[in-house]
């Protein structure tokens, strides 16, 4: 009797997974690389239950297999499957090697450069060529490699335009007053190890929302965290509002047949 | 916060359920192709090699620390020696290919130390803790949770006619029988450590680093309650390094894998839980202690 039970649970699972995979939902979940993984469960788990609905069994129904109907109330609850902004400011990056955030308290970032423009001139031209442009399939590692570069990295990357879409992350503790984040979520194997990435940039005049979506050309700025560790963050051109995109990026090898070609172009090693 | 506790609920499942089917598929091909004379015949009486021989299987044997579970307790059934199922448990999850090369893309560039730390090191401590659980637990004729029950109608026990369909029915059966035996303590794991991710701040990890010996073990205690797998830790531990040093994401690289809170409750569903409580004990310790010699010898 049990086996008929079991045999259930097997179809449920697999309906489940064909589920979210026929709604295209699988990216909300897990990352491209482990996809064939769980489509080719699905098929294996219908073989298993067709097979247990033959063999006897004298095992008896227990109260605790009940569970086994949980992923059927987790997936009502996911709805969108989209993660709430919550969840971004807890992972927001803890900074790269050379650079330390106390989290307990907001860090003041000290510019480095002479300039002191800090008004967005609305007549301000936007650059023809952008020097980083922060495609999904290298989202990732282009935003890691600049907002926390190496001493060696800091003058090639001054003055350089950027051009990124993410969204928005006005009320995280390690950010000054006069910064917020842009960024995606980045996933490497399935949503219970996303983390925020993106860029510190400067805003001195825009308002910004919590959790919105925006598309950012800028240019940026070396600074200092309070520890004196460098940064570099990014001082607007020109920012819009544009509509909630994917929240996920994911490493640059599930996106491009193994390659990381586009990082070549940057000089950055895949 | 229930919804993204869903989420991450369901991507835990989503992940772990293709490598758990693997395990049970791996468990029951054993225990119906392998007898336990056959068993006893591959492994080396003395306890270092035969432990030596468990961390191989690791290798070769790409079980991530959900899938092992059904594959080591189907060892331990087949009167496998103890040192050599527990070293193949510990070391499976950090050896396998798949970590191997995530734990490569993540750290050798930059800080190849790590990825080195990890492998040797996690080989050395499967060895030992599989050495000691077989000196504590040498008397112990049954470390399987009572009411897993052997008897089965799958029609193939040794000295029954070898049919494909009996060898079928066995393998499905054993499958089923694993496979579901597992599932169940997962997914209780698995609603603990959606639960932590989400409500856990990450800001307290940093009011505990006061120094290497308190920062070791806050990033072991976190590996334990986020439950990361072994293939996606690796850079969730290369975010931490700035903060934390190499000593403290090392113990944190090799702790998740091998225990967490997911695994303790399916372990507790499996084995006694005296066996479960001082393989727990034991992994803290010697990860710990590792951690602080590397610290002191590098």
């Amino acid at each position: 009797m049990k086996n008929k039970y079991l045999s259930l649970i097997c179809f449920i699972f697999s309906g489940i997974i064909i589920y979210v995979w026929s709604t295209n939902g699988l990216k909300n979940y897990l990352a491209p690389s482990m996809f064939n993984y769980i489509k080719i469960t699905s098929i294996v788990l219908i073989i298993l239950g067709v097979f247990l609905l033959f063999i006897k069994s004298h095992e008896r129904f227990k109260a605790s297999d009940i569970i086994l109907l949980l992923p059927i109330l987790m997936l009502i609850l996911s709805g969108d499957a989209k993660l709430n902004i919550g969840f971004a400011e807890n992972r927001a990056k803890k900074y790269r090697t050379n650079s330390e955030i106390k989290t307990t308290q907001e860090i003041s970032i000290e510019d480095t450069t002479t300039t002191t423009t800090q008004i967005i001139d609305k007549d301000v031209e936007i650059p023809t060529i952008i020097d980083f442009e922060l495609k999904d399939s290298i989202y990732s590692s282009l935003a890691n490699y600049i907002t926390f570069p190496s001493d060696d990295a800091i003058n090639s990357l001054n003055g350089k335009t950027v051009k990124v879409r993410g969204f928005a992350l006005t009320s995280m503790a390690i950010i000054d007053k006069n910064y917020f984040a842009l960024g995606k979520y980045e996933m490497s194997c399935c949503a219970a190890d996303a983390e925020f990435v993106g860029f510190i940039v400067k805003n001195n005049e825009v308002k910004i929302e919590n959790g919105a979506w925006y598309e950012l050309i800028g240019v940026l700025k070396p600074g200092k965290d309070k520890d004196g560790y460098n940064i570099m963050y990014v001082e607007i051109i020109d920012i819009n509002k544009i509509n909630e995109e994917e929240q996920y990026v994911y490493p640059c090898y599930t996106y491009d047949d193994g390659t990381c070609k586009d990082l070549q172009k940057y000089g950055l090693l895949s | 916060m229930i919804k993204n506790v869903s989420i991450l609920f369901t991507s835990i499942l989503f992940e772990a359920l293709p490598f758990l089917l693997l395990g049970s598929i791996i468990s029951s091909i054993i225990e119906t192709f392998v007898s336990d004379e056959a068993m006893a015949k591959m492994i080396p009486k003395n306890k270092i090699l035969g432990a030596i021989v468990g961390v191989l299987l690791g290798f070769f044997i790409p079980a991530c620390d959900c899938a092992v579970i059904p594959v080591s307790k189907r060892l331990i059934k087949k009167k496998v020696p103890l040192h050599v199922a527990i070293s193949f448990m510990l070391a499976s999850p950090i050896i396998n290919p798949v970590v191997l090369l995530s734990t490569y893309t993540a750290f050798y560039k930059t800080d190849p130390f790590i990825f080195l730390a990890r492998l040797a090191l996690g080989i050395i401590v499967a060895l030992i803790i599989g050495i000691i659980m077989a000196i504590i637990f040498k008397n112990e004729k049954n470390l399987i949770k009572d009411g897993h029950d052997d008897e089965c109608d799958c029609h193939i026990h040794t000295g029954d006619k070898k049919s494909f369909k009996n060898y079928l029915f066995s393998i499905i059966h054993h499958t089923s029988e694993d496979f579901f035996d597992v599932v169940k303590y997962l997914m209780f794991g698995a609603v603990l450590a959606s639960i932590f991710q989400v409500a856990l701040p990450r800001d307290i990890l940093l009011a505990f680093n006061t120094n290497k010996v308190l920062g070791i073990i806050t990033l072991m205690v976190f590996a334990y309650l986020i439950s990361l797998c072994s293939t996606s830790d690796s850079f969730v531990g290369k975010s931490l390094l700035s903060t934390f040093g190499e000593g403290s994401v090392v113990a944190y690289l090799l702790l998740g894998p091998m225990i967490d809170i997911k695994n303790t409750i399916v372990l507790l569903g499996n084995y006694k839980k005296k066996f479960v409580v001082t393989l727990i004990t034991l992994i803290f310790i010697v990860i710990f202690l590792a951690s602080i010699l590397m610290g002191v010898i590098i």
